[in-house]
């Protein structure tokens, strides 16, 4: 039977984990990463020296904030606020907003979505590439956070600090998925870089509001962002609750902006 | 083939036309809006916060009322807004189109660099500054009706230095871009770089023992702190930094043609 | 200066390297007024670079060039204003529409508003666009997308046409009218043509004379007949062959 053609593949249903590993690949080794990975490193150098000795009135005012005012507080707070949530916007609207804007623009996505693979599949490993990667580095910059901070910032406290960045690594998460279910919706992949990043500053900038003004409080937990901070108010007394209840939300975010970029992938024509 | 052994007419104003007409963006005016209307949300928001934090501002930042709060917030929310709407035009120049593999089209038309350079350049500072200055008097009137009456002249000088070091800032980007071949990559140098102006005014805020027995530099370096605390001295340093921010530009623009008239334009 | 009698391109020890890697490597060779002059070898050869040095595009690193009289490197604006150019890879402005797209490239030649005006609807007509020069260019076929990419290249009335790997994406018609358009274009208007290609049966079609690039080296140079004959080749498919692997392979 050597004349007989050979039976064709069977079409994959199933999610495209190896196109998955290597797009994560793909990711990891990109120069944007290593830009990003360049900023994280400048981040964690920088922060200790400009937070090792905060002026008696910011620790008054972030003890008006939290109801606590000690240096380890004060740290967190700066840590968080003017550092990590940046972080997580530019590095996520970078990391995973150019999916399918990316491909239309270079003109290669027919090529791509020919491929035997579901759009919507085709979205959430791309979508998937990207949280990996992101997850990695937040958990790496995290880590190297607590072992320097250990020893360059009186009072530091390592667990408090792992618990609250464990909830904080769905802020980045969050803005990639949000980035990536933006791009899918634009046709030109600056547009809509330059969408999200608006956006998920705007978030970030209301992300202590509920904090700063206790009457806003309600209004602020509407915010991803607020829930990606929300355990900075409970340092002294973190348990399982102040960690899970933030994460599940943030995690329902990411869910439903995935869900979202993939329905929204699945109906795009391929025009050019 | 007459026609092509006749000189080409010297003008490039069609072309400069069409560049002009192309620079404008569909998320300009929409951002303007936001970043006008901000004012207003800024302006409701800062007496609600609690004592302490205001307490701060005037202690660290020198921002003693409302108004110094809300001046503050226009000029860094102008300086910034300005600077990203810059960046992100600016990668039409030469990113842009090295990703879209247009470059080599373009530039085998018969025109020098630097004129591409000045065609897509001159709109887009054009447009920056007619975007600052559009959202400056928004944003001071909003501050105005909101937070109450300023010395009109010190905002003047103040804006213009705002504007002015925000399109200096810009024209340095165009060149540093010139060293990339990714938009993102462009994006995330901007944002780092973005950081640079305001290291003085971190510093103020959470280091202010490094600036002991450096007072003088620290009054010079807060931006844009410093313009709120010393109204009367705006006009003077608006006549100082304006030049010197247009004698940057000039530098990096022109240091920006050489480096593109030297580069391979492989794309 | 410019030289109306001497051949339209005169390459002289041309070299370019990047690092370690020579992309052309001392080259030489001629290109005769209103030829059709085929670039022919496979990818990665050293075609495009050597026509974007022949453009300005790039520095060459040792050598020399003219173009219709020009040097390459101090002269590039005058040999772009003579040349038209079709990159191998390229992509077109999808905001655009295609006739505000060769108003553009009008535009950049310094034409007046009214001779660009008609110049494009020309264009348009020629390549029978006229009925969608108002789309715009992201919603083009492959085929339009090229007949735009050559419109573009022929907006100054060339003297000179710089075509790299042009044909790659047409279907048969498409590519039979661009080549009968070519050659009308140099028996009819005198326009000197660079046509850089790997597929043989385009050199065979059009081109009177050819160079033969291979890893940056010039291996080759001559009318089709003369090589063939050199070579004791029957084909283009022979020649190429005995040219790039020795006379063994083509035997």
């Amino acid at each position: 039977m050597t004349g007989a053609a050979p039976s064709p593949a069977s079409a994959p249903t199933g999610f495209p984990w190896a196109f998955l590993a290597h797009e994560t690949l793909a990711v990891a080794r990109s120069r944007r990463v290593k830009l990003i990975v360049g900023l994280l490193i400048y981040t964690l150098v920088a922060a200790p020296f400009l937070l090792v000795t905060p002026p008696p009135e910011v620790a008054e005012a972030v003890e008006a904030f939290f109801g606590d005012g000690s240096t380890f507080t004060v740290f967190v707070f700066i840590w968080f606020d003017l550092a990590m949530n940046k972080l997580a916007v530019f590095s996520g609207a970078i990391l995973a907003g150019g999916i399918v804007t990316d491909e239309r623009t270079a003109g290669r996505l027919d090529l791509l979505l020919a491929k035997p693979i579901r759009r919507s599949h085709y979205f959430l490993a791309k979508l998937g590439a990207a949280l990996i990667v992101m997850a990695g580095l937040y958990a790496i910059l995290s880590l190297a956070a607590t072992v320097t901070f250990l020893y360059r910032v009186e009072g530091f406290r390592p667990g408090a600090f792992l618990a609250m960045a464990a909830v904080h690594l769905f802020a980045p998460l969050f803005a990639a998925s949000f980035a990536a279910s933006l791009a899918v919706c634009f046709r030109r992949k600056i547009t809509a870089i330059v969408v999200s990043i608006l956006a998920l500053s705007l978030l970030v900038g209301f992300a202590f509001i509920g904090f700063y003004i206790p009457s806003l409080y309600a209004v602020g937990t509407i915010n991803p962002f607020f829930h990606a901070v929300s355990p900075i108010a409970s340092l002294d007394a973190l348990g399982p609750l102040e960690v899970a209840v933030p994460i599940v939300v943030l995690i329902a975010w990411i869910a439903a902006l995935a869900a979202f970029g993939a329905w929204r992938t699945g109906r795009i024509e391929v025009d050019g | 083939m007459s026609e092509t052994d006749r000189p080409a007419a010297p003008s490039l104003a069609d072309y400069r036309a069409l560049e002009a007409e192309l620079a404008a963006r569909p998320w300009h005016w929409p951002v303007v809006a936001l970043a006008i209307a901000m004012t207003a949300i800024f302006a409701l928001l800062v007496p609600l916060l609690p004592e302490p934090a205001l307490r701060m501002m005037d202690r660290r930042l020198g921002l003693a009322d409302l108004t110094a709060i809300v001046l503050f917030d226009i000029y860094i929310g102008v300086f910034v807004t300005v600077y990203y709407l810059g960046c992100f035009d600016l990668l039409r120049v030469w990113v842009g189109p090295v990703e879209a593999r247009s470059l080599s089209l373009l530039l085998a038309k018969p025109i020098r660099r630097v004129d591409y350079l000045r065609a897509k350049l001159a709109p887009i500072a054009t447009r920056l500054a007619l975007l600052g200055t559009v959202m400056l008097a928004g944003k001071a009137t909003l501050a105005w009706l909101m937070a109450g009456a300023f010395p009109v002249v010190a905002f003047v000088a103040a804006s213009a230095i705002v504007l002015a070091s925000s399109l200096a800032f810009v024209a340095v980007m165009n060149l540093v871009f010139l060293f990339f071949r990714e938009s993102y990559a462009a994006i995330l140098v901007a944002t780092a770089a973005m950081m640079a102006p305001f290291i003085a005014l971190t510093l103020q805020l959470y280091r202010p023992d490094v600036w002991v027995d450096r007072e003088g530099a620290r009054d010079l370096l807060t931006f844009p702190a410093n313009l709120v605390r010393f109204p009367d001295a705006a006009p003077l340093a608006a006549a100082i930094v304006v030049p010197a921010c247009g004698a940057i530009a000039i530098v990096a623009v022109a240091l920006a043609a050489r480096r593109l008239e030297r580069i391979d334009a492989a794309g | 200066m410019s030289d109306d009698s001497g051949p339209a391109i005169t390459i002289d020890g041309l070299t370019k390297t990047y690092g370690p890697v020579t992309a052309l490597d001392a080259i030489r060779f001629d290109v005769e007024r209103g030829q059709v002059f085929g670039l022919m070898g496979h990818n990665g050869a050293g075609k495009t670079t050597l026509i974007r040095v022949l453009l300005g595009l790039v520095r060459p690193s040792g050598g020399g060039a003219r173009v219709l009289g020009h040097d390459v490197v101090s002269e590039s604006l005058e040999v772009r204003r003579l040349a038209g150019f079709l990159p191998a890879e390229f992509s077109l402005p999808g905001e655009m529409t295609a006739r505000r797209f060769l108003r553009y490239v009008a535009s950049m030649f310094s034409l007046p508003g009214d001779e660009a005006a008609r110049r494009t609807d020309e264009l348009l007509a020629l390549f029978d666009l006229a009925g969608d020069a108002d789309r715009h260019l992201s919603g083009f076929s492959s085929g339009m997308t090229q007949k735009v990419g050559l419109a573009q290249a022929l907006v100054n009335r060339p003297r000179i046409l710089f075509l790299d790997e042009p044909t790659s994406g047409l279907d048969p018609l498409a590519r039979h009218d661009f080549l009968d358009h070519i050659g009308k274009l140099a028996r009819e208007d005198g326009v000197t043509v660079l046509f850089s290609t790997h597929i043989l049966s385009d050199i065979e079609a059009i081109c009177e004379r050819v160079a033969v690039l291979h890893e940056g080296k010039l291996l080759a140079r001559g009318s089709l007949e003369q090589l063939k004959a050199e070579h004791g080749a029957a084909s283009m498919d022979e020649l190429y062959l005995a040219l790039v692997r020795g006379p063994k392979a083509a035997g």
